[in-house]
């Protein structure tokens, strides 16, 4: 993630929005590329000796914000890394040339280094360059994997996004799928989510535990390491309220920015069963669209993500597939279902469970080994427009 | 009252109890501290300076008389809640207080009969909101113009007639008591009256219970008595529901919970009057800072709230008592008695080298409870565990540099600390902050804010300027300075005497002309931004810079600039022509910059230690230079305070840039005591450049050690 002082900004409508490096500048990025690769091979050191201020050059004739060019070697950087090159491993040498110069004080600096380098078979100008080669500013600039500008567009924006929610105390996610990997995500980090359902998704709020008492570093990590989380989520949207060059500003990113996804999230279905409901549900073409873990369900003091929703417009219908599982998880599933009374709730059951079920609540649709797509449709479809239904799956 | 005694003794408890019903010559929370500790409060008369007054402590030595004294609060209402559905209905109670909660009321006194409630509060607008949520269950009735009027006492229940010599007194006096509240154990026997019958009641209850009137005319009144008695006896009788069902003074409860790095707050907050304390409407529940813990304990039990405290029960047990209690240095002895006196929170001050290690672990012997040391480096991290296995044996707890083990009491880094409290800040009764002033500045303050241990002990050499946001901000999350001693009050008796030779160097031709170059356009710019914005402090001109279009070039030309002057080719000379003449002895050198460090270290061949030096080689060179194997030690920051050096007698202060702080760090270095032993400081300043005016700024005239310092040179 970029530092604070290399954030930059443009604001529109009230909110601030991140100024992203896209395909047009791919011009300048390929230069600054090439003067990284120059430098490749020099101590860590020469970055910003060096390179710095030649990839400012570059970018005052391309007309680029100085911080957005110094935010690129960053990235570069990041992505080449660095190497160790002594003829000697520096700690062996410091070992030996430490304790000979303790041993006689008197000694001139090179007969101390000429001693050592017969000592190790090496020579005096070895044993010197290996004394402290191995400091990170010592090290040797690695060269840069083959990468398109592309990759550094995506690199540059990831790391301007997450320096920015460094400096946020709430974001705000609107997801459409996969909310259960995103609170998951999130809670792993310690953070705390509150949610909303409203037609085109699940709306999060997720904020450190101290947000209430006052701003702090410390969720500010927690919010930046947490994001690309939601980059895996299609039609995602974050607001996040930061504090940013001590000026509060609302930033604004969604899955049109130049971001690409670099968390593997769960996969869209868990069992076969529920891969094929997905694909004929699309192949019946009945204007239904099939979220994976889109919505929430709050049991108690704690959630419950059903499997799917099903969209059509401003309606939803909820749909849990009940597989082969043991009897504690049938309970809790039971549980978890009741929660969801009240809302239009479809649960398909493999037929050979229904039996060890007791009462569910909602429609329940058994399958054998594939759920009836088309039976599921017609539920969903009585469900939404017969305003009894509802009372009757109750 | 003409004929008011003085009280020579009274309990905490009932100095409390007197002070909620109007006695304010003390509130209750400055009692609070004495309390904890047991410190006897002497409460003295401005006008009369010479009477002896009254002392305040825990247990008063034998009084004759039972009661202490009389107290009263006006302008109080009943609320007396009727309902036949009452008899035998479990939760009834609760309901009420809880509709009571709700509308805000704060309920002084309630007493109970089979179907019906009475509660009094003072203020009118929460009752009558009580009231309306009370309908629901019963008829509501509402009387105003009521006092509650107190006899505090010790022992009283144990005390045989003592209530028939109070009701019997204001019987006497026609005053006609409506209420009662006299509870197991009480130390209180309260009942509500008439406002209009104050008077009167306190002046027979004052002539009964102290001026003893009673007894005087017992015989004559004998008759009469056993009249009273008996009328009493039967009023009582008859009223059966009033003595049996008296009970709490206050009805709200507070639950404290840790979720999170902050206190979780069930119930009634309202009376806490914290402003930190919010509702989170993420959870529904109230949180605060958990460092606020110990304060918002005592305030909630000040106001007579119900503390159901869930911390107690998850604190680490208590560490086993010290193998062997260090010996404390007199000094050392009174910074423990200072810190204790403040409670046991607050920051002591002392020189490196005289002992703070030693100071904390006698603190933790002596407060036994669970205790977490924090410390700024993994080295001090080791050196830290070392000395508590010496002091208290067993397993002492360690949590960073890659272990994590919680014990009664354990060591964590700062960094650690800042990552990992929010799960375990609540399980220690006492903190430990080694080099205190890190968190003056403001960084990693959520370590601290995210622990719950009322007992704060903050050490530090270099506390931050009194009156400055630094310093206040180390007041909130560890106390105020008890304890201030300077190296300038311990030289030469508990510390090494020590002098300081001041070398100026020149730059060569070369080395000016390239310092000149880089420099004058940052002070062209600075003098620039001076002339437009006059009074910008220095950081806020280096930020103006820095958002210049030049400005980053400028600035690393400065840096450039700056360090040819903090090692020019002279200074590099001087030190290695400075560690030939002190080969003897065992010599720190201490750099600007972790750059400057390794040039140096690379001319001397000395070892370096920096933060990039790994912990093993960091413990061997360490190990090395006690032995006196190596020519000398170097470092820029690392060594400026904590690690524990104590052979080191020679320190050649090549440049810093930190200031006064990490110049009295680096001296301190080389104070630490030995037979026979003169410290040595040689300061490097490189004249004419910026070096000159960092010298400048660490040698300011309140610089602690400076004063005790000579100056030879």
């Amino acid at each position: 993630m970029l530092p604070r002082h290399l954030l930059c900004l443009t604001q529109h409508d009230g909110f601030a929005t991140p100024a992203w490096l896209t395909e047009r500048d791919a011009v300048w990025i390929r230069l600054a590329a090439d003067a990284f690769d120059a430098c490749v091979g020099k101590a860590v050191g020469a970055i910003d000796d060096e390179l710095v201020p030649r990839v400012l050059s570059l970018a005052r004739v391309h007309g680029v914000h100085p911080r957005r060019a110094e935010g690129l070697v960053r990235v570069l950087a990041r992505r080449a890394g660095d190497r160790l090159v002594a003829p000697v491993l520096p700690p062996q040498a410091r070992a030996a040339v430490f304790a000979e110069a303790g041993r006689d004080r008197s000694a001139a600096r090179e007969v101390v280094l000429g001693r050592v380098a017969a000592e190790l078979r090496t020579s005096p100008e070895a044993v010197e360059a290996s004394l402290f080669a191995d400091r990170a500013s010592a090290r040797r600039i690695a060269p840069l994997p083959s990468l398109h500008p592309t990759d550094l567009v995506e690199a540059y924006n990831l790391a301007l996004a997450q320096g920015l929610l460094l400096c946020s105390e709430i974001v705000v996610v609107h997801v459409r799928e996969h909310v259960r990997a995103v609170v998951r995500f999130a809670k792993l980090s310690g953070l705390l989510c509150t949610y909303a359902v409203d037609d085109t998704g699940t709306k999060l709020e997720i904020s450190g535990p101290l947000a209430v008492l006052r701003h702090t570093t410390k969720y500010g990590f927690s919010l930046a390491r947490f994001f690309p989380a939601v980059l895996g989520t299609p039609g995602y949207a974050v607001e996040a309220r930061c504090l940013v060059w001590d000026t509060p500003q609302c930033v604004r990113i969604d899955a049109r920015d130049h971001l690409a996804p670099t968390h593997v999230l769960p996969r869209d279905a868990d069992s076969r069963v529920e891969r094929w409901l997905a694909q004929d549900v699309r192949r019946l073409e009945r204007g239904w669209v099939l979220d994976r873990e889109s919505d929430v369900v709050p049991v108690g003091r704690s959630v419950f993500f059903p499997d799917f929703t099903l969209r059509r417009g401003g309606a939803s219908v909820l749909v849990e597939v009940v597989g082969f599982h043991g009897p504690s998880y049938l309970d809790a599933k039971v549980r978890a279902l009741e929660a969801a009374r009240g809302r239009p709730l479809i649960v398909c059951v493999a037929a050979t469970l229904l039996p060890n079920l007791g009462a569910i609540p909602g429609v329940v649709l058994p399958f054998r080994h594939r759920i009836e797509a088309a039976a599921l449709l017609d539920h969903a479809e009585r469900l939404v427009a017969t305003p009894g239904a509802l009372a009757e799956q109750a | 009252m003409k004929v008011a005694q003085n009280i020579p003794t009274m309990s905490f408890d009932e100095a409390a109890e007197l002070a909620y019903f109007g006695s304010r010559v003390l509130h209750p929370e400055t009692l609070l501290p004495a309390m904890k500790r047991n410190i006897p409060v002497r409460v003295l008369n401005t006008n009369r300076p010479e009477h002896r007054g009254t002392v305040i402590e825990r247990q008063p030595g034998p009084r004759p008389q039972a009661v202490t004294s009389i107290a009263y609060k006006e302008g109080q209402r009943i609320l007396t809640v009727t309902s036949p559905r009452m008899f035998a209905q479990a939760g009834f109670l609760s309901r009420i207080f809880e509709a009571a909660s709700r509308s805000g009321t704060v309920v002084d006194m309630v007493a109970t009969s089979e179907i019906s409630v009475s509660l009094t509060a003072a203020d009118p607008e929460a009752l009558d909101r009580a009231a309306e949520n009370l309908k629901p269950l019963g008829e509501c009735r509402m009387l105003s113009g009521k006092t509650i009027l107190v006899v505090v006492g010790h022992d009283l229940p144990s005390r045989a007639g003592i209530g028939r010599s109070i009701l019997g007194a204001l019987a006497d006096a026609q005053v006609n008591v409506e209420m009662i509240s006299y509870a197991a154990g009480s130390i209180n026997f309260s009942m509500v009256i008439d406002d209009a019958d104050v008077g009167r009641a306190v002046t027979a209850l004052h002539g009964t219970l102290f001026e003893h009137r009673w007894q005087g005319s017992r015989r004559r009144r004998a008759a009469g008595d056993r009249r009273r008695t008996r009328r009493g006896s039967s009023w009582i009788l008859a009223d059966s529901c009033w003595h049996r069902a008296c009970f709490v003074v206050r009805v709200t409860t507070l639950r404290i919970g840790f979720d999170r790095g902050t206190l979780r707050l069930d119930g009634d907050v309202t009376s806490l009057e914290e402003p930190t304390v919010c509702l989170d409407p993420r959870t529904a529940f109230h949180r605060a800072p958990a460092h606020l813990y110990a304060s918002l304990l005592g305030r909630a039990r000040a106001r007579g709230v119900t503390v159901d405290d869930a911390l107690a029960t998850e604190l680490l047990p208590r560490p086993p008592p010290p193998l062997a209690l260090p010996t404390l240095r007199d000094y050392q002895a009174q910074a423990l008695a200072a810190f204790e006196a403040f409670g046991s929170r607050g920051v002591v001050v002392l020189p490196t080298g005289s002992g703070k290690t030693l100071l904390a672990c006698a603190a933790m012997a002596r407060s036994a409870v669970s205790a977490l040391v924090l410390v700024p480096t993994c080295a001090l991290l080791e050196q830290w565990r070392q000395l508590l296995i010496r002091v208290f044996g067993g397993t002492i707890g360690v949590v960073g540099d890659g272990t994590f083990e919680l014990a009664s009491i354990t060591v964590i880094t700062f960094a650690s600390a800042w990552q990992k409290l929010d799960a375990f800040g609540h399980r220690f009764g006492m903190i430990v902050v080694d080099e205190a002033h890190h968190f003056a500045a403001g960084l990693r303050t959520e370590a601290l804010e995210m622990c719950t241990a009322p007992l704060r002990l903050g050490l530090t050499a270099t506390p931050p300027e009194p009156g400055t946001v630094a310093e206040a901000r180390l007041r909130s999350l560890l106390g105020p300075v008890v304890f201030h001693r300077t190296a300038a009050e311990l030289a030469g008796t508990h510390l090494a005497p020590l002098a300081v030779t001041r070398h100026t160097l020149d730059l060569d031709l070369e080395e000016r002309r390239l310092y000149e170059r880089d420099s004058a356009p940052f002070l062209e710019l600075r003098r620039h931004v001076l002339r437009a914005q006059p009074g910008l402090d220095w950081a806020g001109c280096m930020r103006h810079i820095a958002r210049m279009p030049s400005g980053r070039e400028v600035l690393a030309a400065m840096r450039r600039a700056t360090a040819i002057a903090t090692l020019p080719r002279a200074k590099l000379a001087l030190v290695e022509a400075l560690v030939r003449e002190h080969a003897a002895d065992k010599v720190l050198v201490f750099a600007a910059t972790a750059d400057d460090a390794y040039r140096l270290g690379h001319a001397l061949l000395a070892p370096v230690i920096s933060s990039e030096t790994p912990r093993l080689e960091r413990q061997a060179i360490l190990e090395a230079f006690g032995r006196g194997a190596v020519r000398a030690l170097v470092s820029a920051r690392v060594l400026n305070e904590g690690i524990d050096v104590p052979e080191a007698s020679v320190a050649i202060v090549a440049g810093g840039s930190l200031g006064q702080r990490e110049h009295v760090q680096r001296i301190g270095r080389v104070l630490r005591p030995q037979p026979g032993k003169q410290a040595l400081v040689h300061e490097l300043v490189t004249l004419d450049t910026v070096d000159e005016a960092r010298d400048r700024a660490r040698r300011r005239p309140h610089a602690a050690p400076a004063s005790a310092l000579s100056h030879p040179a």
